[in-house]
């Protein structure tokens, strides 16, 4: 913790969680005095499957290489809208996945890997 | 002054080097091309280009960058002016009577007036960041960490003005930031903080899993929720010249836009959008016949597109001379430069000459380049208004997942990337802007070591901030700010001002 002087590692994180708790406690406080606009609904399909997408990728990218890494993605990524139809989110996983192959491998020459280890 | 002149032409010559002109050309593409499509905006856009510029050298990557901001603005008045949406925040205003114009058969002459009032404002915005900048970096180097620690409170809480909703909100956003930042390994001890003993987080929170999640992630999920049919209401778009009568009209608009946007551009908190929104309330004060405003009048396209553009450029000038971002889209490069290893602030000028006046310069190419693509181009943007979003949103969500890995290559940032994508979403929801917790997150580290330097050499009397003269007066004025926000008119007229939004 140290003192102001010889302020340690912990000294100012320690002055902003109070700040912030204070400003937490204001927020609720408030709450109660004044009416705000009252919160929309949640949507939590939205959410829900990006970030699923994007678990998957994270997952994938160092087991199944990066084509079937971006090609789940992009499906999953899909179910969050609600217009999405089925062939057209796989087509455009499909095509997707071959376009960063070529921008990010090809082009760009980042090292990554395209197919699932131990396969090639 | 022949010093700056000099200074120029060399900064002319660095930006007219193929390479440099081919980033310059890219950033406009991609600024027009964000710009003209409603629910992708230069913050978020930046955000997924930062791991891009770290293959290319920096002068390109901020050329490119910089190219990207001011581009929006003459994208997000296409949208304004063809779809009644604004393509981009700063060009809300544009949608009033620009789009009256194009319901009168006058598109063609509102888009030729927008880039025009945008190009004059940008030639003008790029000698006055040439002539302003370099004063204010040398005063800026008479700073001490005194001083600099309380011209950071300043600007942040500057950044609140700008904030929507709850000042309380916005203000915790801050402290968030700071807090996010002190993340990882302490630069005086080297003792980990906060890290859970989690090895990853030693360096801190990577800047672009966080920036891209808040903004790219958070603004996905948020566009999905609200799913808007866009339509075009112009077909052919003909006669793009404006009439004599046009001109006459637009001289005093656009020379009062571009005065208003390069001096609200400087202020911390200030660029494109505060801007434009200033400039049309002055032409609607000024004018003989306020009534025509609404109805399509020019001089409503003309005064807010040039203080966009103006107020676009000359934001730069508070992170190129003080190293203090004045909205996120500049904080966001300030965190380009510090991946580059480029600490913004009054050194840029002596320690990267090249940096300095090649971004300056590239910024009359970029003008000239944005009004070639804008104009003849127009019909083929209108078309890409025509991409559905659920066609166009999973490919943000590749670029963004392989710029953030391929970065250090790591999983964990990609993981990050989840959590302030749904912390991002859940700002939006909560009506808290995340843009003052990006500018916490890059000023932290600097406002504490800035703190521990000052109270070092004060031994601890933390009257320091109050007896040096500059301090102090950046600390009052900081306090007036957040004074002013509080009063109830002020409050009023703030509310208003976001209402149009």
């Amino acid at each position: 913790m140290g003192t102001a002087v010889r302020m340690g590692p912990g000294y100012i994180p320690f002055g902003l969680s109070f700040i912030l708790v204070g400003l937490g406690i204001l927020s609720c406080l408030r709450a109660f005095v004044v009416d705000g606009p009252s919160l929309e609904a949640w949507n939590l399909r939205p959410p829900i499957a990006i970030a699923l997408s994007i678990a998957f990728f994270a997952f994938a990218i160092e087991r199944l290489g990066l084509l079937l890494a971006i090609f789940g993605l992009v499906v999953i990524g899909s179910l969050a809208s609600t217009e999405t139809r089925r062939w057209e989110s796989v087509a455009l996983g499909a095509s997707l996945a071959l376009m960063s192959v070529a921008v990010f491998v090809i082009a760009l020459r980042l090292p990554m890997q395209l197919w699932p280890s131990g396969w090639f | 002054m022949f010093d700056v002149f000099g200074h120029f032409v060399d900064g002319l010559l660095i930006a007219a080097t193929p390479m440099n002109l081919l980033y310059c050309l890219i950033g406009a593409l991609i600024g027009t091309l964000i710009g003209v499509l409603p629910g992708l905006g230069p913050v978020a856009t930046v955000a997924m280009l930062l791991p891009i510029t770290f293959y290319l050298p920096p002068v390109s990557a901020l050329i490119m960058l910089a190219g990207i901001y001011y581009g929006a603005q003459y994208g997000g008045s296409t949208t304004a002016i063809l779809v009644n949406i604004p393509g981009e925040n700063s060009s809300v205003v544009t949608c009033l009577d620009g789009h009256q114009m194009a319901r009168n058969g006058r598109a063609g002459p509102a888009l030729a007036i927008a880039a025009l009032s945008s190009l004059i404002a940008g030639f003008f915005a790029t000698f006055y960041i040439a002539l302003f900048a370099p004063p204010l970096a040398e005063l800026a180097l008479l700073f001490g960490p005194a001083e600099y620690f309380s011209l950071m409170v300043l600007g942040l809480i500057a950044a609140i003005v700008l904030a929507q909703g709850s000042i309380i909100s916005a203000l915790g956003m801050i402290v968030l930031g700071l807090f996010l930042s002190a993340i990882g390994t302490d630069v005086n001890t080297g003792t980990q903080r906060m890290t859970l003993g989690i090895p990853e987080l030693s360096d801190g929170i990577g800047f672009v899993p966080l920036a891209m999640g808040l903004f790219a992630i958070g603004d996905i999920i948020r566009n999905l929720e609200h799913p808007a049919h866009r339509v075009v209401v112009a077909g052919k778009i003909q006669n793009v010249w404006p009439t004599r009568d046009d001109f006459r009209r637009c001289v005093g608009p656009v020379t009062r836009g571009t005065v208003l946007g390069s001096m609200l551009g400087i202020l911390p908190g200030g660029g494109a959008m505060l801007s434009s929104f200033a400039a049309y309330a002055l032409e609607k004060k000024l004018s003989k016949e306020p009534d025509r405003f609404g109805r399509g009048a020019v001089e409503g396209v003309a005064a807010p597109e040039s203080a966009n553009n103006a107020g676009a450029q000359t934001s730069f000038i508070p992170l190129l001379t003080l190293g203090i971002p004045a909205n996120p889209v500049i904080a966001l490069m300030a965190g380009a430069m510090m991946i580059h290893g480029i600490q913004p602030g009054p050194d840029v000028m002596t320690k990267n000459p090249d940096l300095f006046w090649g971004l300056i310069a590239s910024m009359l190419f970029g003008n000239i380049m944005l009004v070639v693509i804008n104009l003849p181009l127009i019909q083929f943007w209108v078309m890409l208004l025509k991409v559905p979003y659920r066609l166009f949103y999973p490919a943000l969500l590749v670029f963004c997942c392989i710029g953030v890995y391929t970065l250090n290559n790591s999983v964990f940032e990609v993981a990050l990337l989840i959590g302030f994508g749904l912390l991002g979403y859940a700002f939006l929801k909560l009506g808290c802007e995340p843009a003052p917790l990006v500018l916490a997150f890059v000023l932290g580290p600097l406002m504490e070591e800035n703190l521990r330097r000052a109270l070092l050499l004060s031994r601890g009397d933390a009257l320091v901030f109050i007896r040096e003269p500059i301090s102090l007066a950046l600390l009052l004025l900081a306090i007036a700010l957040l004074l002013l926000i509080l009063l109830p008119s002020f409050r009023h007229a703030r509310g208003a001002t976001f209402q149009q939004d």
